[in-house]
């Protein structure tokens, strides 16, 4: 494909670019990308090879934290977490290369995170009234000591210590 | 302590993210400042960490901690960048180093199965307070996307002079990297290993669960240690006149020399190790010569001597240390 600025160099900058709600792509070649502002100084060097990027088409869509994908390919870092969101599918090729052609993770995840007290109390009360509803008197019962027992934590005795 | 002859510790790092926060490089001196604090309420309500914010520890107390393997040379230099570490040292967790997390474990020897069973204890901590940055096809997500997955780095310090005098090391060491096993040197990326000492780490990150990692990394160490410890065998048997005159030249330095520079400590060291190893020398062990090869480095040395030294100076104190440790 030939970039569709200046007709004459194949294209090698995919810029996405959206204004006023209006999504304006192109297809540049890397002279004509810089003009309008692309930096690539280091790229295709080094960072660009380890990758295992050489002259495909880069996107020039930006993450919100700022990130595009030329910037990736300078600092070999993302901006933020969700730059694997907005550019997944490139990422994705370049994980698969460095990981052995591994793109899915089989390890651990996360611990579950300790909610707070006064939600747990909530979602407690939640059920003993959708117990009560449903006439599962001894699960309210159940329900209604936990709630009691939390409460009483949380102003009792061992306050103190929490 | 197993395979203390060859193997001087191992490591664990898991690199996390939270979610609500800009990768470190992107984020502002007031946000890795709040990320210092929260990771610190995460892990420290009882005071188990020392706390230490780069930008208030000396030039010489930075460079100590790299020494000592705690921290990393980035972290060292960064004006964002904390290090928490408990009190036997075995734990360090690094704030705001690439990620905005690495939680670390180094232990004697080669036991990845704890350093991963006590560095994970202080992740899951930590993840009950804070959120991590997950994706459920990626798993941790981290700022080089190389890291991703597990982000689990195990490694260990493996000294392998046979190996080394027999001109096999190298061979070795290359092929390793086709079992997915990176090998650097002593001090780090893109350093050579002076002392024939190599850290060996895992490659990938993603894909594999973090205990087959350990698994692989552990099988491949042990295979190498049996390797040097064979290799080890045939030299002395071959010619146990030139062993034993090779480390006792290094004894008897390490005992009378008044003078000595990092390179030819490091070639001593090494020597004395696999003396240690043959049974060549006796009364002291394989945990006191790593203690020396550590106290031996530069900011070791000054921090010992309590002022700056230059490298004449550095290289009489590292002689009158290495004396008082051999001449026993």
């Amino acid at each position: 494909m030939l970039c569709e600025s200046c007709k004459k160099n194949p294209a090698t900058v995919h810029s996405v670019v959206i204004k006023n709600g209006q999504k304006r792509e192109q297809y540049l070649c890397a002279e004509c990308a810089r003009q309008v502002g692309f930096k690539f100084d280091s790229f295709p060097a080094l960072l660009g090879m380890l990758f295992g990027k050489e002259n495909d088409i880069i996107s020039a869509h930006k993450c919100s934290c700022g990130t595009d994908m030329v910037q990736f390919y300078e600092s070999g870092l993302l901006g933020c977490p969700n730059c694997y969101n907005e550019h997944r599918e490139e990422l994705l090729g370049i994980i698969k290369r460095a990981q052995g052609g591994r793109t899915e993770h089989t390890g651990r995840i996360p611990s579950k995170r300790e909610p707070k007290e006064p939600d747990i109390i909530a979602r407690l009360k939640a059920e003993l009234a959708q117990a009560v509803n449903n006439e599962e008197y001894e699960r309210a019962a159940e329900l209604r000591d936990q709630i009691k027992s939390l409460s009483e934590r949380k102003t009792g005795p061992d306050a103190l210590n929490q | 302590m197993p395979l203390t002859n060859e193997t001087i510790s191992c490591r664990v790092r898991l690199a996390r993210n939270v979610k609500d926060l800009p990768f470190v490089h992107n984020m502002s001196l007031e946000q890795a400042d709040l990320l210092i604090n929260r990771v610190n309420e995460a892990i420290n309500s009882n005071g188990e960490y020392k706390l230490l914010r780069m930008v208030d520890v000396g030039d010489n107390d930075r460079l100590l901690l790299v020494e000592r393997h705690l921290c990393s040379i980035d972290l060292a230099k960064s004006a964002k960048g904390a290090l928490l570490l408990n009190e036997d040292e075995s734990i360090s967790i690094m704030v705001n180093e690439e990620d905005h997390i690495r939680i670390q474990c180094i232990l004697p020897g080669l036991d990845l199965e704890r350093a991963d069973e006590l560095s994970s204890g202080v992740d899951s901590i930590i993840s009950k307070k804070l959120e991590y940055a997950f994706d459920a096809q990626l798993g941790f997500l981290t700022a080089c996307p190389t890291n991703v997955g597990t982000g689990m780095r195990a490694s260990a310090m493996v000294h392998l002079p046979a190996l080394s005098l027999a001109k096999q090391s190298e061979q070795i060491l290359a092929a390793l990297s086709k079992f997915g096993i990176a090998v650097r040197g002593f001090y780090g990326e893109g350093s050579a290993a002076p002392g024939h000492i190599y850290q060996l780490s895992n490659q990938m990150t993603l894909g594999l669960s973090e205990n087959e990692i350990i698994a692989n990394l552990t099988d491949t160490i042990s295979r190498l240690c049996e390797q040097e410890e064979q290799v080890r065998n045939k030299i002395n048997e071959k010619g146990p006149v030139e062993l034993a005159d090779l480390v006792s030249r290094s004894f008897g330095l390490c005992r009378y020399a008044r003078r000595m520079a990092l390179p030819e400590f490091m070639e001593h060291m090494s020597n004395l190790k696999l003396g240690v190893s043959c049974g060549i020398i006796e009364g002291i062990s394989h945990e006191e010569l790593n203690a020396l090869i550590t106290a031996g480095q530069s900011a070791s040395l000054r921090a010992r001597e309590g002022k700056l030294l230059s490298e004449a100076q550095e290289n009489i104190a590292r002689a009158n240390l290495v004396r008082e440790k051999v001449a026993r």
